[in-house]
C-alpha cells in the first residue's frame, strides 16, 4: 500500500516535473525576443517620455523644463500647426485613395480573367519596391516640372489644339499640388492592402450573389448590398493599417518634396526628424512624437469606436 | 560541476580576450626619449626608407580611425595619404569610416551618441558649435599643441573653430566662399563685351536676358536667368545685408541689421522675381547647378557657388556649348560705388573626439596630414583650398589648385570680406529663413511683412540661446 503510494507520488512528481518543463521552456525560449522587446523597444519609448520633459540638445546636457516643450509646440509653433494640417490632409485623403484603389483592383482581379495570376503580381510589385531611394527617384522624374507627365501633357496639347488645352501642372513644387502627388505616390503602393481585400472577396460565398441574382439584384447593388457589407471587418483592419502608414509616413516628403513647397508635405515624422537631426532639439522632437502617437491613438480609437456603426461580423 | 567548469572556461576565455587587445598608446610628450621605431621597407625592394619615427607612434601597435565624407576623388586621395602613413609608420594603422554627404550629419550624430565615433573626424563647420555645443564632443586641440603646430594657421581662422567658452574644436582646412561664375555664352547672348560690375548692372543684365521669357508657368526651355539655384538665395541675403549694412548677418550675439535692411533685401528678391531673372520657388526644383539644363545649356547668366566646388561646375560645364575658358570669377557686386563682397567660412575641419584612446597619434597625424607635402600632394584640391601654411605653400608651388579655383582662391585673400557667423548655418535659424524666403517667393507674404517675420524667428533663437 504504502510502496503504491510512493509510486503514485513518484509519478505525479515526474508528471508535474514534465508540465513545468512543457510550460518552462517555450518561455525560455521566448526570453530573447522578450529582451529585445524590453530594450529596444519598451525601453526607448518610455526614455523618449522623460526626453519629452526636458531640453535636451543632442549631445548636451539635458535639464528638466516640466511640460514647456508641449506647451511651446501647442501654443507658439506655427511649423507645428502646419505639420499638423499636412499630415491631416494626408490621411483623411490619402487614406480613402489607397483603399478605394486596392478595392477596386482586387474587385477587378477578383473576376475569373486569363492570367489573372501575372495581373495580381504585377500590381503587387510596387509594394515590393516600397517607398525607397529608387521610387522616390522614379517619381521625381515622372512628375518634375519638365518630367513625363508635363511633357506628355505638353505633347498632347501641342499635337491637338482644336481638342484640349490642359494645364500644365507644377506637380512637386506647387502648394496645392505636391501633397496630392504624394498621395498617388502612396496609392500606388496598395498591393499588400489589395491581397488583404481579396482574399475576403475569394470569402464571400457565391450562393448570397446566387440569391440576389434571383431577387434581380445585379452588378452595383450586388457589390453594394452583399459584397461591401460582409468584407467591412477587412475594410476596417485595413483602413487601420493605412490609417497607421499615413501617419508615420516619412520616406515620400523626405526624397520627394523635402517636405515643402511651403511645408506642404512636411508630415510628423519629417518635422519629428527636422527636430531631432538637424536642429538637434531632442526633447522637443520626443515631445512631438507623444503628440504624434496621441494623435494616432485617438484617430485609431474613433476609427474602433464608429465601426459598430459600419462593420458588420458574421455572429 | 559541469556548470563550473563551463563558468571557468568561459572566465578563462574573456580575460584572454581582454589581454590580446591592441597595446594602448604611450602619452609619451613629443621628443620624449623612447626608441625610434625601425624602419620600414615601404616600396618591397629590400631598400630601407626612413621613417621619421616618433615616439608617440613607438609604443605599439595603434588603429586610429578617420571618418570623412565625400565623393569618388576624395576617396581615392584620402586613402592615398592613409597608405603613406602607414608606410611611414608601420605600426599605425588607418581606418576609413566614409560614406556620401547625404545622411552624413545623422550617421556622425548617432556614432557620437553611442560614443563609437572615429578618433579623427571630418567636421562640418557648424558641427564645431552646435554637437553639444563641441566641448563635451571634440577634443580641446589647444591640448595637443605640442604635437599638432597651431601656427600653421592664423588666429583669425582658428577662432572660426573656437566655441563660446574658448575651446579649439577643429583645426579647419581652408577657407570658402561663394563666387558668382559668369557664362560667357549668356553675355554673348546679349551682344555684351563684359560682366556687370554693380548691381544695378547686374539687374539691368539680368533684365535684358530675361526679357523674352514668356512659358513661366512650364519651365520652358528659352527661359534665360541671371542666376540659379533657390538654395542659394539665403547666403545671397546674407551679401545683400552685408553689402547694404557693412556687418554680416549676426554680431556677437545680435543681428548686423535692422528693419529696414531687411526689408530692402527682400523687395529685392521680389523685383528679381517679378523681371523673370531667377526661377520662382515654384520654377526652381532644387537640381544641382552641375546638372541644371539652364546652366549647361548656357542659358544663365550666373551660378552662385562655393569655390570648392566650382570643379564639379566646370566638370558639368563640358556638356554645354561653350567651354571652362567661357566661365569667369567674379565677387557678389556690390551698388554703385561700394565693391563686392565675398564672406567666409572654414571648408570644414579636422576634430578629434574627446573619447579616443589615442589623443596624441591622432594629433601627431593630423600634423602630419597638414604639414608633410608628400601627403599634401596626395591630397591634391579634393578637400578644397588648403588654409594651412606649409599646405598653401606646396599647394602653390606644386599647382595642385588651378584655373578658376585659383582664381577663387587669390580672390579669397585680396577682396572685401565678412566671416559667416555659426549661427547663420545653425538650422534653428536656417530653417525660418527657408519658409520665409518660400512664402515670399509664392507671394503669400510681402517683403514687409518678410522682414517683420525675419526679425521675430532670428531674435527668438538668440533669446533661446541666451536664456540657455
Amino acid at each position: 500500500m504504502a510502496l503504491q503510494k510512493a509510486k503514485a507520488t513518484k509519478a505525479t512528481k515526474t508528471k508535474s516535473k514534465i508540465k513545468k518543463r512543457m510550460v518552462m521552456a517555450p518561455l525560455m525560449m521566448l526570453i530573447p525576443w522578450f529582451l529585445g522587446m524590453a530594450f529596444f523597444r519598451v525601453y526607448p519609448i518610455f526614455l523618449s517620455f522623460w526626453y519629452s520633459l526636458t531640453n535636451f540638445p543632442l549631445l548636451g546636457e539635458r535639464t528638466f523644463i516640466g511640460l514647456d516643450n508641449f506647451r511651446q509646440i501647442f501654443l507658439n509653433d506655427t511649423t507645428f500647426h502646419a505639420s499638423a494640417i499636412a499630415t491631416l490632409r494626408y490621411v483623411f485623403f490619402g487614406t480613402p485613395m489607397v483603399l478605394a484603389a486596392a478595392l477596386f483592383i482586387a474587385f477587378v482581379l477578383n473576376f475569373k480573367l486569363k492570367g489573372v495570376n501575372i495581373f495580381r503580381t504585377a500590381y503587387y510589385v510596387p509594394s515590393i519596391l516600397g517607398g525607397n531611394v529608387a521610387v522616390s527617384i522614379l517619381w521625381v522624374q515622372m512628375f518634375r516640372n519638365n518630367g513625363l507627365i508635363n511633357s506628355a501633357i505638353n505633347n498632347f496639347n501641342n499635337a491637338t489644339p482644336e481638342f484640349a488645352n490642359i494645364p500644365i501642372v507644377f506637380w512637386l513644387t506647387s502648394e496645392t499640388w505636391a501633397p496630392f502627388t504624394l498621395m498617388l505616390l502612396s496609392a500606388w503602393q496598395f498591393g499588400s492592402v489589395m491581397l488583404i481585400f481579396l482574399a475576403a472577396l475569394q470569402n464571400v460565398s457565391p450562393s448570397l450573389y446566387e440569391a440576389a441574382s434571383i431577387d434581380g439584384a445585379k452588378g452595383w447593388r450586388q457589390f453594394r448590398s452583399i459584397t461591401l457589407p460582409i468584407i467591412t471587418p477587412v475594410v476596417l483592419f485595413n483602413a487601420v493599417n493605412v490609417l497607421l502608414r499615413h501617419f508615420q509616413e516619412f520616406n515620400s516628403a523626405f526624397l520627394v518634396t523635402s517636405g515643402g513647397p511651403n511645408q506642404s508635405t512636411l508630415f510628423f515624422s519629417l518635422y519629428i526628424y527636422d527636430m531631432a537631426f538637424q536642429r538637434l532639439q531632442m526633447g522637443y522632437a520626443s515631445a512631438l512624437t507623444w503628440i504624434s502617437l496621441a494623435a494616432i491613438g485617438v484617430f485609431t480609437l474613433i476609427l474602433f469606436f464608429s465601426s459598430k456603426y459600419w462593420v458588420h461580423y458574421n455572429d | 560541476m559541469k556548470k563550473l567548469t563551463l563558468f571557468l572556461i568561459a572566465t578563462m576565455l574573456f580575460l584572454a580576450a581582454c589581454t590580446t587587445a591592441d597595446t594602448p598608446i604611450a602619452t609619451t610628450p613629443a621628443g620624449g626619449g623612447t626608441t625610434a621605431t625601425a624602419p620600414a621597407d615601404t616600396a618591397g625592394t629590400g631598400d630601407v626608407v626612413d621613417t621619421g619615427g616618433h615616439p608617440i607612434l613607438d609604443a605599439g601597435n595603434i588603429t586610429l580611425s578617420f571618418s570623412w565624407w565625400g565623393n569618388d576623388a576624395r576617396a581615392d586621395a584620402m586613402e592615398a595619404s592613409f597608405r603613406l602613413f602607414e608606410s611611414y609608420y608601420p605600426n599605425v594603422t588607418i581606418v576609413s569610416n566614409t560614406g556620401p554627404w547625404d545622411g552624413w550629419q545623422q550617421a556622425i550624430l548617432v556614432n557620437l551618441s553611442a560614443g563609437t565615433e572615429a578618433d579623427i573626424l571630418q567636421v562640418n563647420y557648424p558641427w564645431v558649435h552646435n554637437f553639444g555645443q563641441g566641448s563635451n564632443v571634440f577634443l580641446d586641440l589647444d591640448t595637443v599643441s605640442h604635437i599638432l603646430d597651431l601656427s600653421e594657421w592664423s588666429e583669425e581662422m582658428l577662432n572660426f573653430m573656437r566655441t563660446a567658452d574658448g575651446q579649439l574644436s577643429a583645426v579647419p582646412h581652408g577657407m570658402n566662399g561663394h563666387f558668382l561664375m559668369y557664362n560667357r555664352a549668356a553675355i554673348n547672348e546679349l551682344g555684351l563685351d563684359r560682366f556687370p560690375e554693380t548691381l544695378e548692372e547686374f539687374i539691368e543684365f539680368g533684365r535684358e536676358l530675361a526679357a523674352d521669357n514668356v512659358a513661366l508657368d512650364f519651365a520652358g526651355e528659352n527661359r534665360y536667368l541671371a542666376f540659379i539655384a533657390a538654395e542659394v538665395l539665403d547666403n545671397i541675403l546674407h551679401n545683400i545685408i552685408f553689402n547694404a549694412t557693412g556687418n554680416t548677418f549676426f554680431v556677437g550675439n545680435e543681428l548686423g541689421f535692422t528693419f529696414e535692411d531687411a526689408v530692402n533685401a527682400y523687395e529685392l528678391f521680389v523685383t528679381m522675381w517679378e523681371y523673370n531673372l531667377i526661377p520662382t520657388i515654384q520654377q526652381d526644383e532644387g537640381i544641382p547647378i552641375q546638372h541644371n539644363p539652364a546652366w549647361l545649356d548656357g542659358r544663365a547668366l550666373s551660378a552662385f557657388i562655393w569655390v570648392s566646388t566650382f570643379f564639379v561646375v566646370e566638370d558639368g560645364y563640358e556638356g554645354g556649348p561653350g567651354t571652362v575658358d567661357d566661365l569667369y570669377v567674379a565677387v557678389w557686386p556690390g551698388p554703385a560705388g561700394t565693391p563686392g563682397v565675398v564672406l567666409q567660412r572654414p571648408t570644414m575641419g579636422h576634430a578629434i573626439s574627446a573619447n579616443t584612446q589615442h589623443p596624441e597619434a591622432a594629433a601627431y597625424f593630423l600634423n602630419w596630414f597638414y604639414t608633410n607635402e608628400d601627403a599634401i600632394s596626395a591630397i591634391g584640391s579634393v578637400l578644397g583650398l588648403p588654409g594651412a601654411n606649409t599646405a598653401s605653400i606646396v599647394a602653390e608651388r606644386e599647382g595642385l589648385i588651378s584655373g578658376n579655383t585659383l582664381v577663387g582662391a587669390e580672390m579669397l585673400q585680396n577682396v572685401r570680406s565678412g566671416p559667416i557667423h555659426h549661427f547663420f548655418e545653425d538650422e534653428n535659424f536656417r530653417q525660418p529663413r527657408h519658409i520665409i524666403m518660400e512664402q515670399l517667393a509664392l507671394g503669400i507674404i510681402t517683403a514687409t511683412e518678410a522682414a517683420q517675420l525675419l526679425l521675430d524667428s532670428q531674435n527668438e533663437q538668440l533669446a533661446n540661446i541666451a536664456n540657455n
